[in-house]
């Protein structure tokens, strides 16, 4: 590579060096101190915040609690997250009964224009989509500029979780949570004038909302398009301290889409009432099946919902995982919007929406996530969106496989989801 | 510690018995490399640490680059114009830990070069880079480096136990 065949000059370099004693432990040790130096006093002002944001899809972005993750499927055990006061460690994991709850990540470009109203476009020239990292997180540009938000959920104490980001001040609220404040800058020659304005809130169920607003269109890169983040920190806490991160299939937000749409079309009413109690569905899925059914799961987090309009349960069945869900189809995104590629993080199409005698139905899969396989059929009839999934394991996700594929075949899933043994009072309602 | 101070930490570790090299080549002193490198390890763990940015994808080249440019960068505050070992003593100074007959020659021989042309040496002859990749890491032209590649051999011409041979074909001449 060198112009010039001069080994010798190399070799001079080495011989000249080679011998040269140094303390690397005391280097290091004084290296990483100058740079907690220049970490603290790149703060501004005298309020800091955390900066566990989430980022765009193939940038490890994330610090703090691990935000950047691609689990799709539920993990293992915890409880139900609450508003408890009590300041008490969460576990780390996030449950089946957290994915049902929580918002889709699709959703989260809505959640912030709801308390930041502007034109939400791609985080990134070429992907053509909201970008959105993993279980719960996206990043997108609004009005221009880039907007991150995501949520995880960690091990520790909200004072705990804060402090390890040794960032500062580290403000406990009422509710035993805790709120981070941050501004984040740049000394770097062409990163001067890059900021990123940032709030970060701990929850005492385990939960963290980082939200941040940026004054370029692309995370830490510039040009600065704007002399500051144009959301400030009581919209960005507004935004991470808001039970909309909590309104699963987005329901609230469509209420609230539908509120503020002047020609919005009304909440369609079901023409059933929901016949077939939660606990008896495994009896039904046995009796059409054949198989063996086992136990109803309630354990660490596997809700069983029985209601009127709703019903929720997860089983065994030939020793894997099944689920099937019944809920008011004006509650869930309509078909398109759920397969919509700029909804998914791999920007792939998610499954196929196609018209089976007369109704809607979505079939998924079969997808391979975390290790375990499953596929899944929903069905729209009586103005309910009827789900059935099943898996190739005993858990969604991170264990060992008990069969090759799942053992309920999509034909089957969709025999279920189907039938009208669900409903009753079809005659009554539809008037024949 | 969390996972990426615990990966930082074990980089640097191992980076700086190199770079510790880089820079006495730099220098001309142990204490001032010692610095150099504390100096360049902060650039880089601030770097590792950074929210919002990717990961550094080539983090020996980002310290080998950080090093090369904290170091021109400190000479330049230093000086309005290189000057070869402006501040520094005119002899070599003796290292707390060891000294060796080659390395107080080769003190000696580049206590003529400007930084600029110390940094090419180092990033040349020491890390084997390219011209085009020095250039780079440097901020300055192709033309730049070999001007300085010439001026940086010469000084250690005396030094070196086989005369230099050029590659025609670049249109250098020796």
């Amino acid at each position: 590579m060198n112009d010039f065949h001069s080994p010798s000059t190399s070799q001079l370099l080495r011989d000249a060096t080679d011998d040269l004693a140094v303390d690397a432990d005391r280097i290091v040790r004084g290296g990483i101190a100058r740079g907690r130096t220049i970490r603290r006093r790149r703060r501004v002002g005298t309020t800091v915040a955390a900066a566990a944001v989430v980022g765009v899809i193939g940038v490890a972005a994330s610090v703090g609690p691990g935000l950047v993750g691609d689990g799709r499927s539920p993990q293992g055990p915890a409880g139900p997250a609450s508003s408890a006061t009590t300041a008490t460690t969460a576990p780390t994991r996030t449950t089946n009964s957290d994915r049902a709850r929580m918002i889709d990540p699709g959703q989260i470009p809505a959640l912030v224009t709801t308390y930041a109203p502007g034109e939400v476009t791609a985080a990134a020239p070429g992907t053509g989509q909201v970008l959105t990292t993993g279980r719960l997180g996206a990043s997108f540009r609004l009005d221009g500029l880039q907007v991150s938000a995501g949520a995880d959920r960690t091990d520790g104490t909200p004072l705990e979780r804060c402090r390890d980001m040794q960032l500062g001040d580290c403000r406990t609220q009422d509710d035993g949570s805790v709120i981070l404040r941050h501004l984040y800058t740049s000394d770097e020659p062409d990163e001067e004038d890059l900021q990123i304005r940032a709030v970060t809130h701990f929850r005492p169920d385990g939960w963290t909302m980082s939200v941040s607003s940026h004054n370029s269109s692309i995370s830490g890169q510039p040009p600065a398009l704007a002399a500051e983040p144009p959301l400030d920190y009581e919209t960005l806490e507004a935004i991470a301290t808001s039970d909309l991160w909590f309104d699963g299939r987005g329901t609230l937000l469509r209420l609230l889409d539908r509120d503020q749409a002047a020609d919005a079309p009304p909440p369609v009413e079901p023409s059933a009432f929901l016949a077939v109690a939660a606990e008896d569905v495994p009896s039904v899925f046995g009796e059409v099946l054949g198989g063996e059914v086992g136990a109803i799961r309630t354990d660490d987090g596997y809700p069983l919902i029985d209601e009127a309009e709703r019903t929720v349960v997860h089983f065994m069945y030939d020793g894997t995982l099944t689920t099937f869900i019944i809920e008011r189809a004006d509650s869930l995104a309509t078909c398109a919007e759920l397969v919509d590629p700029a909804n998914q993080p791999d920007g792939q199409p998610s499954g196929e929406c196609v018209m089976v005698d007369g109704l809607e139905t979505l079939t998924t899969g079969p997808d391979l996530a975390d290790g375990v396989t499953s596929q899944g059929v929903m069905v729209w009839q009586h103005g309910f969106a009827v789900s059935a999934l099943s898996y190739n394991a005993a858990e969604g996700k991170d264990v060992e496989p008990v069969v090759d594929v799942p053992p309920i075949s999509t034909d089957d899933l969709l025999a279920l989801a189907s039938s009208d043994r669900w409903f009753e009072g079809l005659d009554a309602l539809s008037g024949s | 510690m969390s996972k990426q101070g615990t990966e930082f930490e074990e980089f640097a570790r191992a980076r700086t018995p190199v770079l510790i090299r880089s820079a006495w080549l730099l220098c001309g002193d142990v204490h001032l490399a010692e610095d150099l490198v504390q100096e360049t390890l902060a650039k880089v763990y601030v770097r590792w640490h950074a929210p919002f940015r990717s990961r550094i994808e080539n983090p020996v080249a980002y310290a080998q680059t950080a090093l090369t440019r904290t170091f021109l960068s400190s000479r330049r505050r230093r000086s309005s114009t290189e000057r070869p070992y402006a501040d520094l003593p005119d002899t070599p100074v003796d290292d707390a830990t060891d000294s060796s007959d080659t390395r107080l020659a080769l003190t000696a021989a580049l206590a003529g070069l400007a930084p600029a042309d110390r940094a090419v040496l180092v990033l040349r002859y020491l890390e084997d880079l390219s011209v085009e990749d020095t250039a780079d890491r440097m901020g300055v032209s192709a033309g730049a480096v070999r001007s300085r590649s010439l001026r940086a051999l010469e000084r250690i011409r005396p030094l070196l136990d086989s005369t230099l041979t050029s590659t025609p074909e670049r249109g250098i001449t020796p």
